[in-house]
């Protein structure tokens, strides 16, 4: 498990199950300030795992910096043909449903569930 | 505070010294005092015993004297044949004891001891025997009895002798007891001297404490102040360092202040600079437009615009992520890339949108920057009676209210993504056309229109925004948008307004 932690976010990846938890509200500025978290988000996408899980449920804001690493992320995972990427979202926030949709754009494979 | 605190504390050392030298004196002359006044007791005393001693003395030699004037006055009595001159010597006889009483009365006044007193009462009984005998003597004189008188003399005289010799011995007394009395006053004198000594001693072994006292209490405060001293030095320097780092966060601050406040005012600029003028507006008969856009406290990246061309007129809003300069500038690069592309490329919308990304990504990557923006174009066309909205690009839905009331609502999420975000969104771009019949009208919007907040957090809504278009839709445009912006307002009512607000209403007017 490693984790980041923050006053309003926390990000934990369990490299073991292959899942990251992003939790809180993400208002970075920019590439430098989320590059830890990229680190990890690559860190997850370079596992052996056919299944990388990435949870949002209880992600309550994500800046257009933050739409822009799960966007690129999305974009790096297009080229791995036998890794398939789950996203678990929550119907209670408002910026997951339009942008997680463009994610799955961005991704076809992506398995979205809200719930 | 410094100055005033040493003052005060050079005050107390010098009352505290004044203190010290006040003590050390009183108890020098308290021991004094007591030295010369016990001194003065024992002179006192010693001249006391002396005056005693002497006036004892004195009537003891009276008395001798009487009794030897008086044993020569019988001799003369005796060998005197005048009876007138034994007559007057008899008279001096009886003065001489008188004298001799006198003389005595006084002694016994003069605190004589027991023994003495003995001694007198003794000497009474023989003065009294010498008395009678020298009183017969007389009598034989004046009777002419010579040879009687001269026997009996004798033994008067015996008697004075007697007398004589215990006068002498009260004398001899009465030297040795003065000068004991002497001896004791010079002993009394010296155990002064010795208790003035011990004093003095005591005096200046008490002087040497208080001085230590003052000394060491003198040191503490000197060491006291010393740290005081090294302590202000570190506050000052800490107190510098304070001020410099405060002053630097200061211009530091200002700098940024100013940077914001330049910011603001560009951005602001930009935002309105570049809106399509009210005449703009009107260039298209058929279509009646009317604009809002009202930027937030804080610069966002709003945009709309209206664009005439050959091939209609073309109508563009979209909304940048954020807030600030570079959204502002975001807004601005779109705005004329949007320009150039449909005055020189292409007219076709959904290639202007894929172009259009391209380099606002490209630019965005140059400036490293992660802002994205939605973005929709519209193509309004005319020909034959025939109206249409050509609509591509993903923005908010754009809402149609029939003349009849209808109304309809379209998704633009799957017309386009978001501008800016990846190189390509070719693929993701698609266009649908709405045709529209007289009277219909089209309303385009940004969020902050739908998310406006009111006090209590609820949002504006789609519904509302669907209410007014469809209560107002036989209206013109601009009432149209004046309702919609009424509308906001009210609920927004005194919450903060966080985002722009942007509205664009078109009405098919034939």
């Amino acid at each position: 498990m490693k984790s980041i932690n923050d006053e309003n976010y926390t990000v934990t990846l369990d490299e073991a199950n292959s899942v990251i938890n992003i939790n809180g509200i993400l208002r970075l500025s920019g590439n430098a300030e989320y590059q830890p978290i990229i680190d990890l988000l690559n860190e997850l996408l370079e596992s052996k795992s056919e299944t990388l899980t990435i949870n949002v449920e209880k992600l309550d804001f994500l800046n257009s910096s933050g739409i822009a690493m799960l966007s690129k992320f999305m974009i790096s995972a297009r080229s791995r043909e036998n890794t398939s990427i789950v996203i678990n979202g929550s119907n209670q926030i408002p910026w997951q449903a339009k942008s997680l949709k463009n994610l799955q754009r961005l991704l076809p494979s992506l398995e979205l569930n809200f719930n | 505070m410094q100055n005033s605190n040493t003052s005060s504390l050079v005050n107390r050392q010098i009352a505290l010294i004044l203190f010290g030298f006040i003590l050390v004196m009183s108890i020098v002359g308290v021991a004094s005092k007591v030295g010369i006044s016990s001194l003065s007791t024992n002179n006192q005393r010693f001249e006391k015993t002396v005056h005693r001693n002497n006036e004892q003395y004195k009537q003891l030699v009276v008395m001798s004297d009487a009794i030897r004037d008086r044993m020569l006055i019988v001799y003369d009595i005796v060998h005197s044949n005048d009876i007138f001159e034994i007559d007057e010597l008899a008279a001096k006889s009886n003065e001489k004891v008188r004298v001799f009483l006198a003389a005595r009365d006084k002694l016994s006044k003069l605190g004589l001891t027991d023994e003495q007193m003995q001694q007198l009462d003794e000497q009474r009984k023989l003065l009294v025997k010498a008395q009678t005998i020298l009183n017969s003597i007389i009598e034989q004189s004046l009777n002419e009895q010579a040879l009687d008188s001269l026997s009996n003399i004798q033994d008067a005289r015996q008697a004075n002798t007697v007398v004589l010799q215990s006068l002498l011995d009260m004398q001899n007394y009465q030297n040795s007891q003065a000068k004991q009395e002497l001896e004791n006053a010079k002993e009394l004198t010296r155990e002064s001297g010795d208790s003035i000594f011990l004093l003095a001693i005591a005096a200046v072994l008490l002087s040497a404490i208080v001085v230590g006292i003052i000394i060491r209490h003198m040191r503490t405060q000197g060491q006291a102040l010393d740290t005081a001293l090294r302590q202000l030095e570190d506050n000052n320097q800490q107190l510098e360092a304070r001020v410099k780092t405060r002053t630097e966060e200061l211009l530091t601050m200002k700098a940024d202040n100013m940077r914001m406040t330049a910011e603001l005012d560009v951005g602001r600029q930009i935002q309105s600079i570049i809106l399509p003028t009210a005449q703009e507006l009107c260039n298209e008969p058929s279509l009646d437009i009317a604009a809002f856009m009202e930027p937030a406290d804080e610069v966002g990246g709003d945009y709309y615009d209206v664009l005439k061309h050959d091939n209609g007129t073309y109508i563009c809003i979209g909304d940048v992520t954020g807030h600030g300069l570079e959204s502002g500038v975001l807004m601005l690069m779109t705005q004329s890339s949007v320009r150039s592309q449909l005055e020189h490329s292409s007219k076709d919308i959904t290639t202007i949108l894929s172009r259009v990304n391209e380099t606002l990504y490209k630019n965005l990557q140059r400036m490293k920057s992660d802002k994205h923006l939605t973005l929709s174009l519209l193509n309004y066309k005319q020909a034959n009676g025939h109206a249409e909205l050509q609509l591509c690009g993903q923005h908010e839905s754009m809402i149609i209210v029939r003349s009849n009331g209808s109304i309809e609502e379209i998704d633009t999420d799957a017309l386009g993504f978001p501008a800016g975000l990846v190189e390509s969104i070719e693929e993701y771009v698609a266009k649908t056309t709405v045709p529209l019949m007289k009277d219909d009208v089209a309303v385009l919007y940004t969020d902050g229109i739908t998310e406006a907040a009111d006090m209590k957090h609820n949002l504006y809504g789609i519904e509302r925004l669907k209410n007014v278009i469809s209560t107002n839709r036989q209206a013109s445009a601009e009432h149209i948008k004046n309702n919609i912006i009424e509308s906001v307002k009210q609920h927004i009512d005194k919450q903060t307004v966080f985002d722009d607000l942007t509205l664009v209403v078109l009405k098919q007017v034939a």
